[in-house]
């Protein structure tokens, strides 16, 4: 299985630094990128996502809703570390530690969020291949819509449904449209309400 | 090994016994002692060289196409093409359904497993609508063209057929009936969740193999042998016309 990615925001070098440590000594997790300010983490989930993110105190302080939403969206979990404890816990945070922490506790909390993480992992069956997109597609056909109706449903052309139904058929090794609904079904893409 | 007339039947079994559902559909029964092919073909009135011919074929894919089976008659080819035809749907598709039923029954708990039957069931439908256009409007033009070259051509509206619509244009839409099946086995190999009973699972899995390659020998007899035959009887027949 893949390691547990990690991004950490935090301004004070010496808190990152050991924000990052920590995390790289807990099994199955691994620090993917660091990042000093806001801008620099925005700029990067503009384009990429990650599993968890860790945000420092003084970027928590000055955290704007609609940073907050750009950073729920494009990591599955977030870790706040916080001022106090006497700080309101955010229902939108997995974990929140605190500076004050024990190493134990701050080891304990990553560990936990790595677990989490590694649940949603296992919890794609079968480990699937496809990527996000393709699976978007996979569940249109399985509910059976035409490629028109997908490209339509997508914004994209009907060329491309086709192109990725091949690439859908060529990952998976099934061909039909009822076969693929299976598989659909199977790996929960889709409930089999939604077919039978 | 090919099989010659001299050999033991007993040994064709144990060469390989999945001949045995060729035996099945000439009606051979078991229990041939120490006979040879010949001897229990006659014993059962068939042609021995086109048995053979059958068999060899079976056993070894790269035997097609084999010139010697074109000497045989249409009505002869048919014949077996039909036998086998009953065979897949009084056996093969019996048995698989049989145990998917076995499957989904002893998994109460895994209710997506029911759309494995629903898929069987189209796959079902298919094929039956494949192998009844065969037998309701292919063999029979198939036979028709055979019995004008023998006893010349009286039939007016054979000839709009062979012109209209030939033995090409029925190999052309011999549609691709493998497809789902191919589906089927990815599906129970790849995806399927991890049911306790894995004895039943591999014993369709092995059925649907099986199917697959008996419907594989069963096409290229199709398309090797009898399409190319008519097609020349068709080809004949115009040219006197």
């Amino acid at each position: 299985m893949d390691k547990v990615a990690y991004i950490i925001v935090e301004p004070v070098p010496i808190v990152r630094w050991a924000l990052s440590r920590i995390v790289e000594e807990q099994p199955n997790s691994t620090v993917d990128k660091e990042f000093d300010s806001m801008h620099r983490l925005v700029d990067h989930l503009q384009k990429h996502s990650t599993d968890v993110t860790i945000v420092g105190q003084s970027i928590l302080l000055g955290l704007s809703a609609e940073h907050l939403k750009l950073i729920k969206s494009k990591s599955k979990l977030i870790v706040a570390l916080a001022e106090n404890e006497a700080q309101t816990p955010n229902p939108l945070f997995f974990e929140t530690i605190h500076q004050h922490d024990s190493l134990q506790n701050i080891q304990k909390a990553i560990r936990k969020a790595t677990c989490e993480m590694a649940k949603h992992k296992d919890n794609k069956p079968n480990g699937s291949a496809l990527s996000d997109r393709e699976i978007d597609i996979l569940k249109d056909i399985a509910l059976g819509l035409s490629a028109k109706e997908i490209a339509a449903k997508n914004f994209i052309s009907p060329h491309t449904v086709i192109t990725h139904r091949k690439n859908i058929t060529k990952k998976l090794g099934i061909k039909t449209t009822s076969g693929l609904t299976i598989y659909a079904v199977l790996n929960k893409h889709i409930r089999i309400e939604e077919v039978e | 090994m090919h099989i010659a007339k001299d050999t033991k039947m007993g040994d064709v079994v144990h060469h390989n016994h999945s001949v045995l559902t060729v035996m099945l559909r000439f009606n051979i029964k078991l229990g041939f002692g120490d006979k040879t092919v010949d001897e229990v073909c006659s014993e059962y009135n068939i042609n021995t060289s086109f048995f053979l011919e059958i068999i060899n074929a079976f056993l070894d894919p790269n035997y097609f196409p084999s010139k010697h089976l074109r000497t045989f008659s249409v009505n002869l080819i048919i014949d077996y093409l039909l036998k086998t035809h009953y065979f897949y749907l009084t056996h093969k598709i019996p048995a698989i359904e049989c145990m998917i039923e076995q499957l989904i029954k002893e998994n109460q708990g895994e209710s997506d497993l029911r759309l494995i039957r629903k898929f069987f069931k189209e796959y079902k439908d298919e094929f039956i609508n494949h192998l009844k256009r065969e037998d309701e409007a292919v063999f029979p033009y198939a036979l028709r063209v055979e019995t004008a070259a023998i006893n010349g051509l009286n039939d007016t509206t054979l000839v709009k057929q062979m012109t209209k619509y030939s033995m090409n244009d029925y190999l052309n839409e011999h549609d691709n009936i493998e497809e789902k099946l191919f589906d089927l086995k990815n599906i129970l190999i790849k995806y399927i969740p991890p049911i306790s009973n894995q004895a039943l699972c591999i014993h369709i899995i092995e059925e649907l193999f099986s199917l697959e390659k008996d419907l594989h020998d069963h096409s290229r007899i199709e398309e090797k042998v009898l399409g190319p035959k008519v097609m020349e009887m068709e080809k004949q027949l115009l040219a006197h016309t």
